[in-house]
């Protein structure tokens, strides 16, 4: 790919400082050396198990967090979160939260949530073009008759209306980019479809790019479908490609057991119940060494394990893991047995 | 083994059963007039989106409605090992509280909040046991506690003297289900045992519970809103919608007919690991609000083949060869069409 990125992760380290004994803080290592570049008008997703540091990814990339060390670029400049005074290039990033109640400021209605961003962002508009745009944004997201949800309070919109709501806050300063952390988890599972095509829509119509964080590789298959997902264990980028290669033929341990995981909607189809994994207790994420995270639950580990390990690029994606030639290259599928 | 002949194949009954809320100006019905089978040694899983009436269905074989709803008509038989049947409604609060857990536990949504901060593991399960008049000695108990933990693949020493906080959400919900297990009940709920837990722990959890239904014989009754948990888990899947049940049957005709249309709604905005992504498309329309019901069958104005007669009546249950119910005027036809 030549083209420029419209965001670029760098090295980006995090370590949050827990008090621990007397003397020595504990650290907490939550993301390790994370790369990664987002380009304009594409869907990246983020999966993996909580406590992998993906929201903690989310946050840093609409720079609401620093990171501890490494860069963060945007649109080919360096910036350092919403804290700093190139604030205004910031609001091309935004953010849409999991819990859309506790987004939206319970005492204010819509019409009030909807009209303070646009307003901060450029005070010379008139009310009136600010009304104009608000409806423009509700009939975007598809909450018709608008003035039937402006008056409203959020307690009175239910869950995937309050989401698009939330949706319409986010696209309402032309951002360029938009992470959406697990925008569908508290969603019924009716109404998510709708959402999720909601946010393919305007991906494909206001060209915007989106950051998928989710735990659930299904809705992230369906949002991403050509896009590129990477896979998070423990703060790191295990594996990194096409989500139709990286599903069909994964090769990093952890994703083979990930998708494994996954239920399959159709109870014709029995698969291998037996995770391949050693243990299902998560690592620690106090004082890492330079070694493979995964190494106590992988099945293929090895004495290089222990060392400091590269990412290496197959043919299909970018897998951070020392001894691929032991992994087994065969799709998670016909592990899983066939349909009949 | 003489005696499993007699035995009724449910281990428990709803009879048109009805739940509801009374409130200050209405009254919400939370569910409706519903019959369901639990069969005895099987998985049976409650399938709808949230307030379609799973939990409060569930949580009033032991009395456990959060208030103020109540039973307004029909009864639960259950029927024990011992061969005799028993009318839920008809016990005192006293028998109701040896019942419980005695013969029916549960497993609750949020295992961070069901357990006692306050209280290490080891103080709950005695507790539990002390409640119920165990005959066991001390040793014996702790024996017995250890027996469960370690069946759960938990590290007994360590969870027996640990507060909840300090243990994850997934050895939280494996403390809850060996907790469940303590009295050696023949029925679990289990209320979204996985919802706040990731997919690798998701499966290990159901898998967990798949062996204690198998070796230890005991029932389960599942409420999730994940229908593929339910395709990979359960024998038979009841579907919920506004607090009646809409769709009953094993779940791999289920599966296969899609009889129902808002099963086959349900099963078609999901989206799978495998097969074609263009292929899910959502349910149109939003979940019905239960104080202002649509008339007729309640599905009706989300339902893609909605005729005249859906609007006006609601329609009855139908039932069809295999043991296939559904709630719907055209739940015959749509088989062979």
């Amino acid at each position: 790919m030549d083209r420029s990125p419209l965001m670029r992760l760098e090295n980006i380290n995090m370590v949050f400082k827990k008090p621990g004994s007397l003397l020595k803080d504990r650290n907490i290592h939550v993301l390790k050396d994370i790369n990664l570049d987002i380009y304009e008008g594409e869907i990246v997703a983020i999966v993996g198990e909580s406590g992998c540091g993906k929201t903690t990814l989310g946050k840093i990339i609409t720079g609401l967090i620093r990171p501890t060390s490494g860069n963060v670029y945007f649109n080919g400049n360096k910036v350092s979160g919403v804290f700093s005074k190139d604030i205004s290039s910031y609001n091309q990033v935004q953010f849409i939260q999991q819990d859309s109640y506790a987004a939206l400021n319970p005492v204010r209605t819509i019409y009030q949530s909807l009209y303070a961003p646009i307003k901060t962002s450029n005070r010379k508009l008139k009310t009136k073009e600010i009304d104009d745009k608000i409806n423009e944004l509700m009939a975007l997201v598809g909450l018709l008759p608008a003035e039937q949800y402006l008056s409203k309070y959020p307690h009175q919109l239910s869950g995937g209306q309050r989401q698009r709501i939330l949706m319409a806050r986010a696209i309402s300063l032309n951002p360029r980019l938009i992470v959406a952390d697990e925008p569908v988890s508290m969603i019924d599972v009716s109404l998510r479809l709708s959402l999720l095509n909601l946010m393919k829509e305007l991906n494909k119509k206001l060209n915007m790019s989106f950051v998928y964080i989710s735990h659930d590789l299904s809705t992230t298959r369906y949002i991403a479908r050509n896009g590129r997902v990477c896979v998070m264990y423990l703060g790191e980028i295990v594996e990194m490609g096409n989500i139709g290669d990286v599903i069909e033929t994964p090769r990093h341990p952890y994703t083979r057991a990930l998708i494994q995981a996954v239920p399959v909607p159709d109870p014709e189809y029995h698969g291998n119940d037996d995770l391949p994994l050693k243990s299902m207790q998560l690592g620690t994420l106090e004082d890492r060494g330079d070694g493979c995270s995964f190494i106590e639950r992988c099945l293929y580990s090895c004495d290089k394990c222990k060392q400091k390990i590269e990412h290496v690029t197959t043919d299909t994606a970018q897998v951070l893991c020392c001894n691929l030639e032991n992994v087994p290259k065969q799709s998670v599928y016909s592990l899983k047995g066939k349909k009949k | 083994m003489e005696n499993k002949n007699i035995l009724n194949e449910n281990i428990a009954e709803f009879k048109q059963i009805s739940i509801e809320y009374p409130l200050k100006k209405y009254t919400i019905k939370a569910v409706t007039n519903i019959t369901l089978p639990i069969k005895r040694g099987k998985i049976t899983a409650l399938v709808g989106e949230s307030g379609s009436g799973k939990t409060t269905l569930s949580s009033s074989i032991i009395r456990c409605i959060s208030e103020p709803g109540r039973i307004s008509g029909g009864d639960i038989y259950f029927y024990p090992k011992d061969g005799t049947e028993l009318h839920l409604k008809d016990l005192s609060d006293k028998q109701m509280r040896k019942f419980r857990w005695a013969k029916v536990s549960m497993v609750f949504q949020a295992a961070q909040s069901a357990l006692n901060p306050v209280l290490t593991v080891r103080d709950q399960f005695f507790e539990t046991l002390q409640e119920h008049d165990s005959p066991l000695s001390k040793e014996e108990k702790e024996k017995h506690v250890r027996g469960l933990l370690e069946y759960v693949k938990l590290d007994a020493e360590r969870v027996l003297s640990s507060y909840p906080h300090e243990l994850s959400g997934g050895m939280k919900q494996r403390v809850m289900i060996a907790f469940s297990l303590i009295l050696d009940p023949e029925l679990i709920i289990l209320d979204e045992p996985t919802t706040a837990l990731d997919v690798i722990t998701q499966s290990y959890i159901f898998n967990l519970l798949k062996d204690i239904n198998r070796d230890l014989g005991i029932t389960m009754l599942l409420m999730t809103h994940d229908i593929s948990v339910v395709a990979k888990f359960a024998d038979y899947i009841g579907v919920m919608y506004g607090g009646r049940l809409m769709e009953y049957g094993d779940v791999k005709s289920v599966f296969k007919w899609r009889n129902h249309p808002y099963t086959e709604g349900l099963i078609g905005a999901t989206p799978s690991i495998i097969g074609d992504v263009d292929l899910v498309k959502p349910i149109e329309g939003n979940p019905p609000d239960l104080m202002n019901l649509p008339s007729g069958c309640i599905f009706s104005p989300r339902c893609p083949y909605c005729k005249d007669i859906c609007k006006t009546a609601e329609p009855d249950m139908v039932e069809i060869d295999g043991g296939l119910k559904g709630k719907c005027y055209f739940y015959k036809e749509a088989k062979n069409g």
